[in-house]
């Protein structure tokens, strides 16, 4: 086919688009639902809207459309109150240690050096927990050698 | 739908006395009622919600603000929402009486604070009635909508959230928003408060 022919069938289809409604009742309908929700691309979209221009049944179809997804969206800002005992068990677990300890981050700055206080201690503390640790393994030592001895 | 302080998420990733408190209080409601749609049971939502904030106090110190807070604790409750519905298909339900059910009432404050005597009625009955659609759908569809239509959600979220295909959620969707159309349209479009109908022309 020539570039001629290509061109006139092209603007043919064109015409013949210009001229009747753009797709059937059948093959628009599918598509109502998410017109308004940006679910369509650009093209289908404008394809859609230009069949619910000139249909009557389709525009009042996605006007129920339309009207039932603002109605949904509405029920999404509704609210109940929670139980009362909701809150305070909330926070009865927020104010256990473990949680606290958890939601903080003390830890971090203890190995990156950004909390020296908290890191400080730390060291204070694995310092110390080191001592007993190593004061309980002489004594032990100590003890045994000191029965290896008695019983030699 | 959550509005949360970057501030207080900031304060508690320091650890400062009464940030979790204060976060807790803030988002505490608004978790309850999105996990409430969902699972559309008061005591799982309460449970829900527990699960919820245990999963915020173990993670908050890590949150690093890649989206908002609110969106992540948007996310956090859906997912966890989620997987209790699936727990909860794996038994039965006994004794419990599910929101939106026949004669278990609607909810009971709603977002615009002034409408008039008559809009406030008009719009409550037809938010109960949505409700009542909303419920009455099957179990799969049902959490469909409320993601994509109430929530707000993206297709693709609520794709990846359900672990279904995107072309499986648009279809599921139709079918659904369907229902829900020809279930409350005449009241939907006729029956709109003033305010809505002024709003959308």
């Amino acid at each position: 086919m020539s570039r001629w022919s290509e061109n006139a069938d092209r603007s043919g289809a064109a015409k013949r688009l210009a001229a009747s409604p753009p797709g059937t009742c059948a093959t628009v309908r599918p598509d109502l639902p998410g017109l308004d929700g940006h679910e369509l691309s650009t093209g289908r979209a404008a394809e859609v809207r230009a069949h619910v221009a000139d249909c009557s049944d389709c525009a009042a179809a996605a006007a129920g459309h339309r009207a039932v997804r603002r109605t949904l969206a509405e029920l999404g800002s509704t609210s109940v109150a929670p139980p009362d005992g909701l809150l305070p068990a909330l926070l009865a677990a927020a104010a256990a240690p473990s949680a606290r300890a958890t939601a903080a981050v003390y830890g971090r700055g203890v190995v990156s050096g950004t909390r020296p206080g908290v890191a400080a201690a730390s060291a204070g503390v694995g310092a110390f927990a080191a001592a007993g640790l190593g004061m309980l393994a002489w004594r032990a030592l100590r003890s045994r050698r000191a029965l290896a001895a008695e019983s030699a | 739908m959550m509005d949360v302080d970057p501030g207080v998420v900031r304060a508690c990733q320091r650890g400062e006395p009464g940030a979790l408190d204060a976060l807790i209080r803030a988002t505490y409601t608004d978790v309850y009622n999105l996990a409430l749609r969902l699972v559309r049971d008061r005591e799982e939502a309460a449970d829900v919600t527990q699960e919820v904030f245990v999963r915020v106090l173990r993670s908050v110190a890590g949150f690093r603000g890649e989206s908002s807070f609110a969106t992540w604790l948007h996310r956090v409750t859906v997912n966890t929402a989620l997987t209790s519905m699936r727990r909860r298909a794996r038994r039965p339900m006994l004794g419990r009486v599910p929101v939106g059910a026949p004669g278990e009432s609607g909810y009971d404050t709603i977002a615009d604070p002034d409408p008039g005597p008559e809009e406030r009625a008009e719009r409550a009955e037809l938010l109960t009635r949505a409700q009542a659609a909303v419920a009455a759908l099957p179990e799969s569809s049902r959490t469909i909508v409320l993601l994509r239509d109430v929530e707000g959600l993206s297709t693709a979220e609520v794709a990846t959230l359900t672990g279904l295909s995107e072309t499986a959620v648009k279809v599921r969707l139709f079918r659904a928003r369907e229902r829900l159309r020809a279930s409350l349209s005449d009241d939907t479009v006729t029956r709109l408060p003033r305010r809505a109908r002024r709003g959308s022309a």
